[in-house]
């Protein structure tokens, strides 16, 4: 496939507050996990929590869409100059010939679990509560594309923990079919009560900072998120999309094919759309979200596909960011191709000696030129991307 | 602009039960008769997927499973497009619910039921099929939102792609915030070929528009289109069903229109 080149970005986390912020974290191995501090739960657990979004809502003329997703969001997109890059490719292109594609699993949904909370006698919910502006999947798409003055095609994807890594290819699509001629994509996921006591629920959460691929990793450390790329056809050199691959498991609702079957083929649908085979990759950004089979499926599909890749998990910095990982973990990838360097898997003392993959604990300084980063969600949806180097 | 085929096509509504029936309801022969739907269970989840799966789950696949068990392309070959504005209300209400109280137990099989993607992760359980899938949601205007993703899917990879749409109303009392009366659900699959006994193709523009969007002439079934998302598709569906050229529009936003052109 022709590559789209990512001319723009920021990244919003527990472990950073744009991309510098981040990359220092990543660099000084400094990880942005707590335990549990949500003003809204007291399960036990840790947590990627952002800080001060309890006390800041989102811009005057946005104000409608106010919760925590999309103050998330606001706050992302006024980094790394963003939006002043959308701004100059608005010019360029026109308002309507950029897309506007952001992933998320649960939205706003958190607005809706406190109005909940505050029935009145009759069962209603407050005046104040708004389900469009703020649980409904759409609103933080409306809200990106409002935020940035476009009105190009715009969705939401929401499948899972692949959500953002699904927008690429979306991206793609879209750029090809002449719908739009760039993309803004993106994803954002907040914390919240359903994904909290879900995931506790199917005893995945870990009582501790998630430790991915270790012989005693206990599940996953609930992180937020917010992060944007801003996609065109390349007209110079940089990180750009090569390749993307997306598959189903078509096993299980909730746990991943055990040999990581779709896993594998999503691997090799991205390295078959950039035209390359396995010893392309330098480096894997895993999924790794530190549960038993997650990280077991995952480890047999890379051995089988990659071969003996360096690879990490980088969710021992931010958490597992849910629908917003995919877009975090796309961002991680490109800073490691142009800061040359591969981040180690931070909480993670020993690997697992059952697994097979090369799994890197420190930071490596080297030149990397390209990335395979993996996502993979409930009802086995799962999309890899390769990133690299591009030059004209 | 891009040119799809249309190899078949399935719908599930109010008085709207299966194509062939609803059909001859769109095309003027039969008369229109609301009435309530009756409980689906697609034969194609297996016993437990049945049983495990929510009402809008099974909707959708409901309709996913008549529209490929028309002749048209294998379901291992086909990639799949989930587009739902609300998704799954119920369970939404049911864990808000649950999160409401002290105890905060939220049920497992609820919450692996609760991703947008759950239709989408059943039909892949069913069919065994490990082919791409994707699930989008656009407020009032999915259906414009999934048709681009859908024809961008079909011409860009040359896969059939089905495209499976369904809206189910919120319980009380989220129904008063997001109002909805009537579920709806109806699927195409879009191929970049022709197909034999295919229902004909499609031109898909997506430009800066006010154009009023398009509506039913039958007022039962105007009140059906204005009062869900999914059922923004029922202007083109009542041009497959009658099979005659016809130019729609679907609303994309206050700013913009997809511009849709059938020809049988």
């Amino acid at each position: 496939m022709k590559p789209l080149l990512f001319t723009a970005y920021t990244t919003l986390s527990a472990a950073g507050e744009g991309s510098a912020d981040l990359c220092d974290a990543l660099l000084q191995r400094r990880g942005g996990l707590r335990s549990n501090d949500f003003e809204h739960s007291d399960l036990n657990t840790w947590i990627g929590r952002v800080d001060g979004l309890e006390e800041s809502p989102v811009s005057a003329a946005l104000s409608a869409f106010d919760c925590r997703n999309n103050r998330l969001a606001e706050r992302a997109l006024a980094l790394d100059g963003f939006a002043a890059a959308v701004s100059e490719a608005r010019a360029r292109y026109g308002s309507d010939r950029i897309g506007v594609f952001i992933g998320t699993s649960t939205s706003g949904i958190l607005e809706t679990e406190l109005a909940y909370q505050r029935r009145d006698a009759e069962g209603r919910l407050p005046a104040s509560y708004s389900y469009r502006h703020s649980h409904d999947l759409f609103s933080i798409t409306d809200f990106v594309r409002r935020y940035l003055d476009l009105d190009g095609p715009a969705f939401a994807v929401s499948t899972a923990c692949s959500s953002s890594a699904k927008v690429f290819a979306d991206a793609r699509r879209f750029i090809s079919a002449g719908f739009c001629d760039a993309a803004v994509v993106g994803g954002v996921d907040s914390l919240c009560l359903t994904t909290l006591y879900g995931f506790n629920s199917l005893e995945l959460v870990s009582t501790s900072a998630c430790r991915p691929f270790a012989p005693d990793r206990s599940g996953i450390s609930i992180g937020e998120a917010a992060g944007f790329v801003l996609l065109e056809r390349p007209k110079r050199d940089g990180v750009a999309l090569l390749g993307y691959g997306e598959s189903s498991d078509a096993h299980h609702m909730s746990t991943p094919h055990p040999e990581g079957a779709g896993a594998a083929l999503a691997m090799k649908a991205a390295l078959a759309r950039a035209g390359m085979d396995g010893n392309a990759v330098d480096y894997v950004n895993l999924h790794g979200t530190a549960t038993q089979i997650n990280d077991s499926a995952e480890d047999t599909a890379v051995s089988s596909i990659l071969g003996d890749v360096p690879c990490s998990s980088t969710k021992g910095w931010t958490g597992h960011t849910l629908g917003a990982a995919g877009i975090t973990e796309a961002i991680i990838s490109a800073m490691a191709i142009e800061r040359g360097f591969l981040p180690g898997t931070l909480n993670t003392g020993e690997k697992d000696p059952a697994l097979k993959s090369r799994l890197l604990l420190e930071n490596e300084k080297r030149r990397v030129e390209r990335v395979m980063t993996n996502s993979f969600g409930f009802g086995g949806n799962n999309c890899s991307l390769l990133l690299g180097q591009f030059s004209c | 602009m891009l040119t799809v085929h249309i190899a078949s096509a399935a719908i599930a509504a109010p008085g709207l039960d299966g194509w062939e029936d609803a059909a001859a309801v769109l095309c003027g022969k039969s008369p229109y008769q609301p009435e309530a739907m009756r409980r689906y269970a697609p034969e194609v989840l297996p016993a437990t997927e049945r049983r495990r799966s929510s009402k809008s789950t099974r909707l959708a696949v409901h309709v996913s499973e008549e529209a490929v068990s028309a002749r048209g392309p294998a379901t291992e070959k086909m990639a799949v497009i989930f587009a739902s504005a609300n998704g799954d209300g119920d369970i939404a209400d049911q864990i808000c619910e649950a999160l409401a109280s002290p105890m905060r137990m939220v049920s497992p099989t609820r919450f692996h039921n609760s991703v947008h993607n759950a239709p989408a992760g059943y039909w892949s359980i069913a069919t065994g099929a490990r082919t791409p899938s994707t699930s989008l949601a656009g407020y009032d205007a999915t259906f414009a939102a999934a048709l681009m993703a859908a024809s961008a899917q079909v011409i860009g990879e040359e896969i059939p792609v089905l495209l499976a749409l369904y809206d189910l109303p919120f319980p009380d009392p989220l129904n008063e915030k997001r109002p909805m009366k009537y579920p709806f659900a109806a699927a195409l699959v879009l191929t970049p070929q022709p197909t034999d006994s295919g229902l004909g193709s499609i031109d898909v523009r997506f430009a800066a528009s006010d154009a009023p969007v398009s509506t039913m002439t039958d007022s039962a079934l105007e009140t059906l289109r204005s009062d869900n998302p999914a059922a923004q598709i029922l202007p083109l569906l009542a041009g497959l069903a009658r099979r005659e050229a016809t130019r729609i529009v679907v609303g994309h936003g206050e700013t913009h229109r997809l511009g849709v052109e059938y020809r049988p």
